[in-house]
Formats: structure tokens, sequence, C-alpha cells
């Protein structure tokens, strides 16, 4: 019997082309005989050609790709409608298409293809963006609300292919030769199997992610006199520079690889390592996808809740700085969280990551230590590791993780993620931990009485227009109510900026249409959404409830 | 070198012009001011008037009373602070005629404030409290010498009585911005507001709200209070962290050691340490959670007041501003910089 063909768009960067295998495996894996065609930005692809669980792997040149992807959207209609043309794949039918990206092109060309279900951010037959599916749109809400979410975006993606859950381990095949060859050409230069192998990746796309190279210098020092580690540097051609700035204030003997290897070789030296050193990062994603430790560093813009590296007993050394992850367009032109995160934290950090059995990592101010590990609902979580650090603000980091996680917990049941774990115990202080659930109280209460008076309304006005004859001044009052409900929604501050976001999707995916249907269209929306306030009371009732705050 | 500040009429910037002045007198150099806020009275019967040729007068009177300082100071040099009546086109060239080196401190957000575009062009050396995209803009706009000079402190103002009243929890002293209305109505504690026009919000904070609050009584309020909110403006009454420029408030409270909690800005990590010397946050929850937690907390928060006000006396005081500005135009430096030197960590790579 013929499986099921399934489409993947994702034109997206190196890291998110990795993090998305998992997910493509399982996908492969739970279709029996389904047919894999997926569509990427060739650059960022090499490393995926031949995989097993892709059957067509349709690539687009980066120069290519750049020209159709963005938000801009007037005058790219036929650029796209052109390469839609050029790729016979895309001319084809799908049972399935999943685009995991979320850019506007993506989302035309997704809207193009002939699909019988279509997944993530679409163009619908009305030509508005639509965000179909729970996953996606939590996918799409957590994007600007990074602090409040807890789920890996290997695991969004597994959602939004519609897989269940679970650990995903060396999900990067590679040449079993060209492993040897890489083995062999360490050796010769002087990486021999009975020393720890230490991988730097020096770079980043953003000069704000990357840690400065005298902290990468003072942590070889470290490494090599305290843990008789032997280095390794890894980058592109184009980090050369930082390989070469690296050599000038290094005062011992390392292995330079930087520029060195290509891409495609990239996977099978980091088999032949202990474990990667590197700031968030494709290649930090690379590690991690063939089995290898990662020491992932996390600042300015980056954080770990999303694009931390996937995988068991990771570590995450995130800045603690309070204004960390910056808002894109508030990068700041002084970055000190970068000076932040100290060598001897991330020293700490590395040293738990390759011995974890040992003592708990002590780490300084400014900087939280994470480790991963996968859960029993399938997912993997980052935890705090450490105890003994002096971290500042001493209140922000565990004020923001114990928020998250009790978030995480409502978004889990309303992702359809089983029986929730019960986040008591995500804070040492339970008077914090109280007020977190009080809030959250709170704003579901003010959620629920929008979304009471907003079902009330659109009855009201399918009740009037079901009259001989319906009273438009009566109308136009109701109709006023629901636009300040939504203004109401808008104006929302608390706990749930997640659904604030969700919310607007699902009012985006209402028909374009005049009362008495629009009405229906809200009253189905708000119906559902007062079903997910439900569902978060519920959870919160399970959590034990403690006295609001005063 | 002899330079001519001349100040606003009213407005927030009106103690600008003043503390710059006493700056460049205590440096040394050979400084005038004009200032222009004697005439504020006279502004505002004018505003509530609406006559055309009693305005007329009044703009007459401001030219002559600029042109006949230059005439008797004679001045190398002016320094027009941001609302100044410096913006007279058909003046400014001549001035520039007779050698004067035209100097503009605009200390507004380019965004809110768009006179520049008209004023920019004319001036030699135009100094704001933004960069980039404003610079870009004064670029098109044909302003050529642009620097990024960010606000201070005078720790050379008197204030009298700083101390007296009683103790404030949680303050906030400024106009009622979208953004201010939008947040500070929803802050979970106690709250005091002050500022004029707030009593046209239902914002049950409000302490004083149909007056201008003076100088003077704003730093009394900052004194008094355990924690200062200062809420950048902004006209989009959801937005938070993601401004620019470092308004004049944030330097003020950290010279006076007042704690302060601010939201986010992209310049700020040039002049303070957002965890360390002011508290600058990015969402709203955390900014109450912050209250909350730091009113508890007195050593914590003392601590940190007194990092934010060594760090002002060691870089952001108007006497460090009067020197970056002075040796700028000793070098005679043109097109765009960063004049600022305690900023030597923003030059690095991004």
């Amino acid at each position: 019997m013929k499986g099921k063909s399934i489409l993947i768009i994702h034109l997206s960067r190196l890291g998110d082309t990795i993090q998305s295998l998992p997910a493509v495996k399982l996908l492969k894996e739970d279709n029996l005989g389904c047919s894999i065609t997926y569509v990427g930005i060739r650059d960022f692809c090499v490393l995926i050609e031949g995989i097993p669980w892709i059957d067509r792997l349709v690539t687009i040149p980066w120069q290519e790709a750049r020209e159709i992807m963005g938000e801009k959207k007037e005058g790219h209609t036929e650029v796209l409608d052109r390469f839609i043309k050029k790729v016979p794949e895309l001319g084809e039918g799908y049972d399935l298409l999943i685009n995991l990206t979320h850019d506007w092109s993506s989302s035309y060309l997704s809207g193009k293809i002939d699909a019988a279900e279509k997944r993530g951010r679409i163009f619908s037959e009305h030509n508005e963006i639509v965000v179909s599916g729970n996953w996606g749109k939590y996918l799409f809400a957590v994007a600007r609300n990074r602090r409040d979410n807890l789920l890996n975006l290997v695991d969004l993606y597994m959602g939004m292919a519609g897989v269940r859950h679970r650990p995903v381990i060396d999900f990067l095949p590679t040449d079993p030769q060209r492993d040897l060859l890489c083995r062999s050409r360490l050796k010769e230069l002087g990486a021999d199997t009975g020393r720890l192998i230490i991988g730097f990746h020096l770079g980043a796309n953003m000069a704000a992610r990357r840690w400065p190279i005298e902290n990468f210098a003072k942590l070889g020092k470290d490494l090599v006199d305290r843990l008789d580690a032997r280095i390794v540097l890894f980058g592109s051609p184009g980090e050369r520079g930082l390989a070469e700035a690296f050599g000038r204030v290094a005062t011992f003997p390392f292995i330079d690889l930087a520029g060195r290897t290509t891409l495609a070789e990239l996977p099978s030296f980091f088999r032949g390592i202990d474990l990667l050193v590197s700031n968030d990062t494709g290649p930090m994603h690379i590690a991690a996808a063939v089995g290898t430790k990662v020491a992932g560093i996390f600042m300015s813009v980056a954080f770990f809740g999303i694009t931390g590296p996937y995988g068991d007993g990771h570590i995450v050394i995130q800045s603690a700085y309070p204004c960390c992850p910056c808002i894109d367009t508030t990068v700041c032109a002084n970055p000190l969280c970068r000076e932040g995160v100290t060598p001897e934290t991330v020293f700490q950090g590395v040293r738990v990551g390759v011995y974890p059995d040992g003592t708990d990592a002590v780490c300084d101010a400014g900087t939280v230590l994470y480790r991963s590990s996968f859960r029993d609902d399938g997912t993997m979580r980052f935890e705090p590791i450490g105890g003994g650090g002096d971290r500042f603000p001493p209140w922000l980091a565990s004020f923001t993780h114990a928020k998250a996680t009790i978030g995480q917990t409502l978004w889990n049941r309303w992702l359809d993620m089983g029986d929730c774990a019960t986040p008591v115990g995500c804070t040492d202080d339970k008077e914090q931990q109280a007020d977190i659930i009080a809030d959250f109280w709170n704003a579901c209460h003010s959620y629920k009485a929008i979304y009471a008076r907003g079902i009330h309304a659109c009855r009201k006005i399918l009740t009037e227009f079901s009259k001989r004859n319906p009273d438009g001044g009566s109308i136009r009052k109701l109709a006023d109510q629901l636009s300040r409900g939504e203004e109401e929604i808008r104006d929302l501050e608390g706990p749930l900026p997640i659904l604030k976001e969700i919310h607007e999707l699902c009012m985006s995916e209402a028909e374009l249409c005049n009362f008495p249907k629009l009405a229906r269209e809200f009253l189905k929306t708000y119906e559902t959404m007062a079903g997910t306030i439900r569902s978060f009371e519920e959870t919160l009732r399970e959590i034990t409830p403690a006295p609001a705050r005063s | 070198m002899r330079i001519l500040v001349v100040g606003a009429v009213l407005g927030g910037t009106v103690p600008i012009g003043g503390s710059i002045y006493r700056a460049f007198q205590e440096i040394g150099i050979e400084s005038d001011f004009l200032d222009f806020s004697v005439l504020e009275g006279e502004f505002r019967d004018l505003w509530t008037a609406q006559d055309e040729e009693r305005s007329y007068r009044f703009h007459i009177q401001k030219k002559i009373l600029l042109l006949e300082r230059i005439t008797s100071f004679l001045p190398d040099v002016i320094l027009g602070i941001a609302q100044s009546p410096l913006g007279d086109t058909a003046i400014l060239p001549e001035l520039k005629k007779a050698g004067i080196t035209l100097c503009y401190w605009f200390t507004e957000d380019y965004r809110i404030f768009e006179y520049w575009k008209t004023i920019a062009p004319w001036f030699d050396h135009f100094f704001t409290i933004q960069q980039e995209p404003f610079w870009q803009e004064l670029k098109r706009a044909g302003c050529d010498s642009y620097h990024y000079l960010p606000m201070a402190f005078d720790p050379g103002r008197d204030c009298p009585g700083e101390s007296i009243g009683p103790e404030i929890a949680v303050s906030f002293v400024g106009a009622p911005y979208p953004n201010r209305v939008h947040f500070l109505s929803r802050f979970p504690g106690k709250l005091e507001i002050y500022g004029e026009e707030w009593n046209r919000y239902p914002n049950p904070f409000v302490v004083v709200g149909d007056r201008r609050i003076t100088e003077d009584e704003a730093r009394r309020i900052y004194r008094r209070s355990r924690i200062n909110i200062n809420l950048h403006s902004s006209p989009l009454p959801r937005e938070l962290g993601k401004g620019d420029f470092v308004n004049p408030r944030t330097f003020e409270l950290a010279g006076m050691g007042c704690f302060q909690l601010t939201d986010m800005r992209r310049l700020l990590t040039l002049h303070f340490d957002p965890a360390r010397e002011v508290l600058a946050l990015s969402g709203w929850e955390e900014m109450t959670e912050a209250a909350e937690y730091f009113l508890g907390h007195d050593r914590e928060r003392a601590e940190m007041a007194e990092k934010a006000r060594a760090r002002v006396f060691r870089e952001h005081t108007y006497r460090h501003r009067a020197q970056e500005l002075v040796a700028l135009l000793q070098e005679g430096r043109r097109g765009n910089s960063f004049i600022h030197t305690g900023m030597a960590g923003g030059m690095r790579e991004r």
C-alpha cells in the first residue's frame, strides 16, 4: 500500500535545519511507508544529504533563497510563483504539508502548494496568513515570549509534525569511513585518545553573541591545567580571524582546525571529541546531533529555552543579566552580558558536562547553569544545576524559571502532552511560587471575564439577526462591546503573554465576513479560548493553591 | 574659545542650559548663558491669549534678545539646547558667515519632536542622545556632522530641603505618555504618581496631576522614594524595553544616589550596568516583581544606588559633557562620532 506523501518546508539556517531532523526521523518512523520531501536551503542542507529518512531533498541556493525569504510582501509573489514552477516537486500534490519556517514567503509557498492537510504558517485561500494547529500557533507565539517557554525547538517541531514525543539521540548519521579519517587526523595533530578532547567553536553570526576570545583563551588554559585537556579549535574559513586572535592570547598548545575543515567533515570531527564549547550556533547543534556533549554559551539575544542543544546531559551557560535575552530591536550598544559569563563558570559547566557524576557546579554571579535531560513525557528540558553561586539579581533567575515552569505546565495540557507534571518545587521560595500561581489565577479570571462577555455579545447579535426586524442600534452596541473586548485583551499584562499571541492567531482564522456570520466566527473562537482558560484553571487547581498576593 | 549657551523658554530641557553653562565655566571656558526661561510666563500668556499680533512681537523680542547677546558677548561658538529659540533659518547663515561655529544639543526623541529636520542642516555640529537610525535621517536631511552626546547629571544644582517629607514606597515623576498611562495603571502595589496632566486619567495612584512638578519638587520626591520608577516615554502604549536613548532622569536619579527601576534601553549599557547600578528590565511583570523584591531589600537597594552614583561622578556629570564637547570643537572634528568618553565598550566589535 502506498504510504503518505509528506512535504516539509524549512527555509531556515543551519541550526534550525539540524534541529528539525529528530521530527523528520520520527515522522518517518510513525508513518510506515511514507515518502518525505524536504525543502531547504542548499548551503545549510549539505549535512542532511543522503539522510535515510528524507526521501527527496529539494534545495534552493542561499543566493536565491535570500531573494524569496523574509517578510517583504509586494513584488515577491512573482518570484515565488516562478520558483514553484521551476521546482517540479512543488507542483505535486501531497497528503501533508508542514511549514516549519515562520516567514511570509514560506507561508505563501505553503499556500500555493497542493496538499490535503497543511500545518504551520500558511496563506489561506482568502490570502490571509493563518497558523494552523496548536503547535504551530504555540511556536509562533513563543518566538516573542521566549522566557515563558521551556520547550526546545526540536520538541516544538515534533509537535508540529504530529509525532509522539520521545528522545531521539544521534540524529545526524555520518559516514563511518569519514569518521575514521577525522579521528586519525585529530590523532595525527596530537589529540591522543588518552586525554580529554575539548572543542571550541569561537564564532557566532553576531558579535554580541560571541563570547570574548580572551575568555575562551582563559578557559582553555584552565582546562589544560586542571583537567589535562587538549583543545581543538573549529570554525569556518570566515572565522580564521577569530582563531588567529585566539592564537595570539593562548599560552598553551592547541590544535587549530578553524577554517581547515569542510562543513561536511564537521560532524565526524565532533564525534571524535568529548565536548564542544560553543556560542549558540549551527555547529553547536551539529555536535548535539552526533551525540557529543555541548557546553553552550548563551547571552545577548541568545536564550537557551528554545535553541539550547537537544539531547541528554548538555550544559547551558545562560547569562542572567536582567535584560537577557534582549529584544531583537534593543540589542544594546555595549553587551555587558558577554563579560558577565566568566571563564570559571564555563569551566564548571564543562566539568559537569564531562563528569556528570561529580560535584555540582558553582557558577559566578551573572550566570545560571542548566543541564538537559529527557522527561517522562518524552520532551527535553533544561533544569538549573549548581547552587553555591551568588546569582544576580538573586530573585530574577528563580522568578523567571518558576514562572516559565508553571506556565509550561498549563501549556502542555493545551498542547495535548498528557498528564501534567506538578511544578511544585520549581523554586525554593514558596512565597514566590504562591505569588506566581496567584498571578496566573488572576490572569485566567481576566481572560475568562472577557470571553464570557464576548460569547454573550455574539449570542445576542445572532438572536437579534434571527428577528424579523433586527435592531441595528443594538447590534452596533454589541459590536462595539466586542471590539472593546479585543482592546482589553491587547491591554492585558500578566503571566500569559503567549495566550495573547495565540488569541490573535485564533482571531486571524476567523473568516473576513459581515454580521451575522462574523458573530458566529467570533463565537467559535471565544468558546475555544474560554475552553483553554478552563483547562488552565483545572491545571492550576491541581497545583497546590496558595493565598493570593496581598 | 567663547561659548554662548542658548537655553529653552520652557519645558523639560530648560535646566540643561544652565547646567552645561556652569560646566563650561568650571572647566575654564569663557561662556555666557542666554536663559530664555525668563520669558516663560509671557509665553504661557500668549498661548492662552492666541493673539497673533502679540505672538509676532514676542517672536521679534526673542530675536532681539539673541542678537543683542551675540553682539555683546561675541562668541566663537553658540550651543543651542533643545527647544531653544535658535531655529531661525534667516539668522543662522548670517551667524555662520560671521565665523561663529553653530552647535545644537538635541536632547529629545527625534521620532516625537521632528523640528530637527528643519534646523539640523544649518548647524556645524548636531549633538544627539540617539544614534542610528537617527543619524541616517540626519544625513538625509543634509546634516553631515552629528555626534552622540548623552544626558548628564548636574551635582551643583541646589535643591533646598531635599530630604523633607515622609518616605514614599514607590514613585513615578513624569508626563503621562501612552506607555506610562498603560503600565502604571497596572502596578499591583502602592505607587505615587506626580506629573502634569495625569489628572486626565483615572489612575488611583495620582498624587499631583494638575500642575507641573518643579525640578526641586522632583528631586525631593526622588530622595524620599525607596523605589523610583523611571519609565522612558513612548507614544506606543504597550511598548517596554524597546527604546534607545537614555533619559535625563536616569542620570539624575543615579547621580542623586536614588534607587531606580527602569525599562531597558539600547544605549543604556554605554552608561550604566543594568544589573548592578540601575535595574533595567524589558517586561512589566519583571518590573513589578523587582519593585516588590527591592522594597524588602534595603541593603541591596542602597548598594546599587551607590554604585550608580559613583559611576555618574566618574563619567556622567555635565562637566564630563562639557569637556567632551570642547575637545571635539578644539580638534575641529567633523563627521559622526561617539564623543562620550565613558563608552569604550560600545566601540568594540558588534
